[in-house]
């Protein structure tokens, strides 16, 4: 009795408690060949070969003779991080902002995957599923819409000698069910109290109705063997 | 109508008729994927005549 009591309980926990991995902010990367830390796990929020600094460049020296700038050589590296919105119901708007510890190299990030350019994005040009790269983001701060279940990748790029950069990627609700997850998570469906209008009343009314009339029947029946064994 | 009823029978399949909810729960999440009022409300009435048409069932076997 007391085994499958526990049993039955060990199956109510374990399905309640499937949880997806919020992601902690900020994500921090010093370009030195080690995986950069963001408390996403461990291996799961890296895409493969990219876990650290790819090399780029040279590129070619600009001579820029009818602009009159000083010609240099392109050479930098970018670094790819892929996350996930797990939760399996909902779009999710989310800000990336690349804060103040970052270095002056950095020149950009592009998004890949499946994403909406937001309405409050404030740079034009920054369009549907495509990339974008932004030269020399003085704003550092942009929103996109990723649908439910979906990845996304953000690419960090920095010429000359990549330092240290640090971003965070904040969804806009605040809650933490819509955290930028780890790729690998499994996608959440969440509870939701009233939520579909499902008709399920009438699905408890019969049953309950069939119940109630089972439970006469037996007590009918429990009444006339009685009847029969006192006779 | 006579209604047959035996306080410690009665007290076992409440037990049973919990664990049995419990069960009904894991499976209407699993094929619904949620939880509504209803099934909230549905649940509290049915566990209570559950409880009794186990509790009868037992009164069969005991007797």
């Amino acid at each position: 009795m007391k085994k499958i009591f526990y049993s039955l309980l060990s199956v109510c926990a374990i399905t309640v408690s499937v949880m997806a991995q919020p992601l902690s902010n900020p994500v921090i990367s010093s370009w030195n060949g080690s995986t950069p830390n963001s408390n996403c796990g461990t291996l799961v929020a890296f895409t493969t070969g990219n876990m650290t600094r790819q090399p780029i460049g040279p590129l070619g020296s600009g001579s820029c003779a009818n602009h009159g700038c000083t010609p240099y050589n392109f050479v930098g590296g970018y670094e790819t991080l892929t996350f996930k919105n797990s939760n399996a119901t909902n779009t999710v708007c989310y800000t990336i902002d690349y804060d103040g510890t970052t270095t002056a190299q950095l020149v950009g990030f592009t998004l890949n995957g499946s994403y909406t350019a937001n309405m409050t994005c404030p740079v034009p040009g920054f369009t549907d599923n495509g990339s974008y790269f932004l030269n020399q983001p003085t704003v550092n701060s942009w929103d996109f819409d990723v649908p439910a279940c979906s990845e996304f990748t953000v690419v960090t790029w920095e010429f000359g000698n990549p330092g240290p950069y640090q971003f965070t990627i904040t969804p806009q609700s605040g809650s933490s069910k819509d955290a930028a997850a780890c790729v690998g998570t499994e996608c959440i469906q969440y509870l939701t109290i009233g939520g579909t209008p499902v008709p399920t009343m009438t699905q408890w009314g019969l049953f309950l109705f069939g119940l109630i009339l089972l439970t006469m029947a037996v007590v009918t029946v429990y009444n006339l063997s009685r009847k029969t064994q006192k006779a | 109508m006579n209604l047959p009823f035996d306080r410690k029978v009665f007290d076992k399949s409440f037990v049973y008729a919990i664990m049995l909810a419990l069960v009904g729960w894991v499976i209407i999440y699993i094929i619904w994927g949620e939880f509504t009022t209803a099934d909230i409300i549905g649940m509290l009435f049915a566990v209570p005549i559950l409880t009794y048409l186990i509790h009868m069932l037992m009164l069969f076997n005991k007797d």
